[in-house]
């Protein structure tokens, strides 16, 4: 009868560590006007994704415009509070615009509007240290040009654009959805090449990946699925390779 | 005299970009006065049968024998018409064959997972890539998987599937081209439609590993290969030139911002949210615009407008609207 009631209590144990990894952080700007951030205004694109993510069992935060801040993707080291915001959730993400190893809000806070890599950002690493995979809802943050300048995050998996993309309202939502079959590296270029219902192959996605050695690389490409929950856990401490795929048509606008 | 020069370097601008992008050749083809035809187009809502019909002919082009012969023992393509959620990929044989249907879009998309990760054998380069592709067109009309006259003479793209890796103090670096993705576009009177098409992803060895197919049709009736078209009074004229409608693009994005135009063409496009509409050719433009912020360079994300070219009254669409009212303007976090 013990034994049975410890294996129960394992059981829930386990599985509430395993709910405990599905965890996110969203921010996202669509208002870049008369906020001290001049810039196009933006379509919503990571509203659809968080009702997904939260009926799925999910569990996270996502702030908007004048509530999402750059110091969140600040290193806690750094000035910042990334260690509360979006190194502290299993998936982060951000929608606005951008640049290579670069990101922009629309509210400008704290005297910026932009966070810049390396210099800024340690996902996965140093204070929160939770992050596992990155979304990045923007224009070139990861062109080829600046792949290196994603090296200082300790995390699985970067989701990015080599060029500046378009984005429906559904697609970070459908890609997520996506991952229940696909992996994140298949369901991302797949999902993000083009606008729904066009065939204009608009965008160029690229999926970067980081592991201990080139075998874990490879293993994180094939298998993580951020719907199935593979490989949800927190990366490898320290990553000595990268590898990547993308859908290359032209980087236009970097 | 400031006006002057302004605007005579703006024209050189323009000039200059007509000349430089390939996607604005199309653009020189119309003038004022020139007939555009409307047609009623939309995503069809197909049966369970259309849909298995499709399937069957894709699946020889595409999979081994001995995978259809599982797939056809163990009657799997009915997974792909019943999914556990709607639009989602459906995995017909493990690591191996997956499938979906938007019925949304009305499009397939099959991957042959073995064939992506296949050890290379051949290598084939661009040009065979494109000869091949053609004749999977080919293949593809004779087993009426896609619509003869309307890919007659369709707009050809290619794009490239890139794997890379290293090691992070970058002392050594790979890249290659591991599939070309070619994508053709029908035409109708010469000008293409954006809302239909097929992609192929051709592997090293020249195989078939992916593909995409579907998308909306015009209605019409074809007469000697024209699609006559189906709405009334159709008789409608370039009214509006596309020079005047870069010109406005230009002089309006110019004041707070440098815009970079991704592509410029005329096209059948489908407007946003519709999901059937009377289409007349339109001036469907990309642009990005960068600014200098926090004395950095910023790129917005990508824009599509399209432009009416039959009058001035009618309003572009702008397709990914932002909302009016956005979200979280209200400082509610503490």
């Amino acid at each position: 009868m013990k034994i049975q009631i410890v294996i129960i209590l394992l059981f829930f144990c386990s599985t509430s560590i395993v709910l405990a990894q599905a965890t996110y952080w969203i921010d996202e700007s669509t208002d870049f006007t008369g906020n001290g951030c001049e810039n196009t205004d933006l379509n919503n694109v990571t509203s659809s994704l968080k009702s997904r993510l939260d009926s799925d069992g999910w569990t996270g935060t996502r702030w908007a415009n004048r509530n999402a801040w750059p110091e969140d993707f600040i290193e806690q080291n750094n000035g910042g509070i990334d260690h509360r915001a979006g190194d502290s959730q299993t998936l982060a993400v951000y929608a606005g615009h951008g640049n290579r190893g670069l990101i922009q809000f629309g509210f400008r806070r704290g005297g910026r509007c932009t966070v810049s890599f390396p210099t800024n950002t340690r996902l996965g690493t140093q204070g929160g240290d939770e992050a596992a995979y990155v979304m990045w809802l923007t224009s070139c943050t990861v062109h080829l040009d600046a792949l290196a300048r994603h090296f200082a995050q300790q995390v699985r998996q970067v989701f990015g654009y080599h060029n500046s993309p378009t984005i429906k309202d559904n697609q970070p939502n459908n890609f997520y959805k996506e991952t229940d079959s696909l992996s994140n590296e298949r369901a991302w270029i797949e999902e993000m090449e083009d606008r729904p219902g066009w065939f204009t192959g608009d965008n160029s996605p690229i999926c970067l990946t980081f592991g201990a050695d080139s075998n874990e690389c490879d293993r994180t490409s094939s298998n993580a699925r951020l719907r199935d929950r593979r490989l949800l856990s927190d990366a490898s401490p320290s990553h000595t390779r990268y590898c990547y795929t993308m859908y290359d048509n032209g980087d236009s606008g970097c | 005299m400031k006006l002057i020069n302004q605007n005579t370097i703006l024209i050189f601008i323009i000039i200059s970009f007509l000349i430089s992008c390939n996607n604005i050749s199309q653009i020189s083809e119309y003038k004022l006065g020139d007939k555009i035809i409307p047609y009623k187009i939309g995503w069809k809502t197909q049966n369970e049968d259309q849909i298995l019909s499709k399937l069957n002919s894709l699946l020889p082009l595409i999979v081994d024998r001995e995978l259809i012969q599982i797939v056809n023992e163990k009657k799997l393509l009915q997974n792909v018409l019943a999914p556990s959620e709607i639009g989602t990929w459906v995995e017909v044989i493990d690591n191996a064959l997956f499938i979906k249907y938007d019925n949304e879009y009305d499009e397939i998309r099959i991957i042959n997972r073995n064939r992506e990760i296949d050890k290379v054998v051949k290598k084939i380069d661009e040009t065979i890539a494109l000869k091949l592709s053609k004749e999977l067109l080919e293949v593809f009309i004779q087993n009426g998987i896609i619509h003869e006259q309307l890919f007659f003479n369709p707009t050809e793209q290619i794009g490239y599937k890139i794997e890379g890796s290293g090691s992070i103090e970058m002392k050594e670096t790979q890249k290659k081209i591991t599939e070309y993705r070619v994508t053709y576009r029908p035409r109708i009177n010469n000008i293409e439609m954006i809302n239909t098409g097929i992609r192929f992803g051709i592997n090293q060895n020249g195989e078939l590993c992916n593909v995409r197919v579907g998308g909306a049709s015009p209605e019409g009736i074809w007469k000697n290969g024209r699609l006559i078209s189906t709405i009334q009074n159709n008789d409608r004229r370039i009214k509006v030139s596309t020079n005047d409608i870069m010109s406005n693009l230009y002089n309006n994005k110019l004041k707070d911002g440098e815009i970079n135009i991704s592509s410029s063409k005329i096209v059948y496009v489908i407007p946003e949210g519709e999901i059937s509409a009377i289409v007349e050719p339109t001036l469907l433009v990309s642009f990005t615009e960068s600014r200098i912020i926090d004395d950095l360079e910023v790129i917005s994300r990508k824009r599509n407008i399209s432009y009416a070219l039959s009058s001035t009254d009618i309003k572009p669409v702008v397709f990914d609207t932002p909302e009016t009212n956005h979200q979280g303007t209200k400082l509610e976090r503490k």
